[in-house]
């Protein structure tokens, strides 16, 4: 397969400005830098990038804000937080909203990087298996903190060894499948969202270097769909993970009637 | 024990004995290709199982899923939201199958 990397001038500007400073620190961490090529890899710098875009995106936003005369972009984005707080309260019950911090931010990042692949300039961070991994990575670590901080770290952990309902004695069976059930979610997450924009990527870049004249473009479509699907996915996976995590056993089935599109797939989903 | 079982263990006994001669052949024939050409003829017929079994999966989500908005077209909004995702959590199955195949075709580990 020829080499699947591109250089892009974002990346290389980037790696102008800040490269040196990037080699130094590195240097006085003790740890190698390559000698020639970018001592910022692409996929670094173009998240760092989209970053700040959205950063600046949402300040300008938040300053045009109005309620009595709002434009078309903020009745989109209230509509979308809507459907998200919706969905926080269903999921994870009425404690859902303060989680809207991490849950938004994910979702908005993910995004950005999924259609960042589409866009000429730019390459998809999510199709490199680091910064996937550093999402699944972030949303492990989040709901086992807030788990134990809602229940406290002994209920916590008696919730791996026996669900709420079951006897003691399961425990010793019990243990190990939770544990690598846990493990294992953070291994799906990460596998998933790459092997989707990494998967499409190269189906794009291998029918284009058959014929790249308008064969590659319904797998643009595809790719602009499923780049939609899988933030959304994850944005929905990390939600019933945190319901699962916070929910305490009195109000364990409260909700799961009506619309919920997790909570009563809760056991199922433990890949 | 009957004459037909007794029949049927001694046929059983012959075929075993015939066939393992046929399979030191085959062994003998088949050591021209390498494990890396194997391993590529594998993660190809890996794949092809993998998504046959995934749509066969997908298309069983989607027909319960469309026939319940039909018996019931008020709860069409939950029932796409789990329709879709169990289409995202069957189609993640398959995609993992993608990620071996593509190791085995790129990264290629077996190669001397």
């Amino acid at each position: 397969m020829e080499k699947l990397h591109h250089e892009l001038w974002i990346v290389h500007a980037i790696n102008i400005i800040f490269g040196p400073i990037a080699a130094a620190i590195l240097r006085a961490l003790g740890r190698d830098v390559p000698a020639h090529g970018d001592v910022i890899p692409d996929y670094l710098a173009i998240i760092i990038f989209l970053t700040i875009l959205l950063t600046a995106f949402s300040l300008v936003v938040r300053s045009r804000l109005s309620v009595e005369n709002p434009g078309k972009l903020q009745i989109v984005l209230e509509d979308a937080l809507t459907g998200l707080l919706g969905m926080l309260d269903d999921i994870v019950g009425p404690k859902g909203r303060r989680y809207l911090p991490l849950v938004g931010t994910l979702g908005v990042l993910i995004w950005a990087c999924n259609l960042s692949g589409m866009v000429p300039g730019l390459m998809a961070p999510t199709s490199n298996y680091n910064v996937t991994l550093g999402c699944a990575i972030t949303v492990f670590v989040y709901y086992h903190y807030h788990g134990i901080k809602e229940q406290g770290i002994g209920a916590y952990l008696k919730h791996f060894a026996a669900p709420p309902g079951a006897p003691l004695w399961i425990a010793p069976i019990m243990l190990p499948i939770e544990l690598i059930s846990h493990v294992s979610r953070v291994l799906s997450l990460s596998l998933r969202l790459f092997g989707n924009i990494f998967g499409e990527e190269l189906v794009i870049l291998i029918l284009a270097s058959i014929i790249p004249f308008v064969v590659p473009l319904p797998m643009m479509l595809l790719g602009l769909l499923t780049s939609t699907l899988q933030a959304l996915i994850f944005v929905m996976l990390t939600m019933i993970y945190l319901g699962g995590a916070v929910q305490s056993e009195d109000h364990g089935d409260e909700h799961g009637h009506g619309h919920a599109p997790g909570v009563a797939a809760q056991p199922a989903v433990q890949l | 024990m009957s004459t037909r079982s007794i029949l049927t263990a001694t046929l059983a006994l012959v075929a075993l004995g015939l066939v393992s001669p046929v399979y030191a052949q085959e062994t003998a024939a088949a050591t021209g290709a390498t494990v890396a050409q194997w391993s590529i003829i594998t993660a190809g017929f890996a794949l092809a199982f993998a998504a046959g079994l995934a749509a066969l999966a997908q298309g069983r989500a989607v027909s319960a899923a469309v026939e319940s908005i039909a018996r019931n077209p008020s709860a069409a909004g939950d029932i796409r939201g789990n329709l879709l995702l169990g289409l995202v959590l069957i189609e993640s199955l398959a995609i993992y199958v993608l990620l071996i195949s593509l190791i085995l075709f790129f990264l290629k580990p077996f190669t001397a």
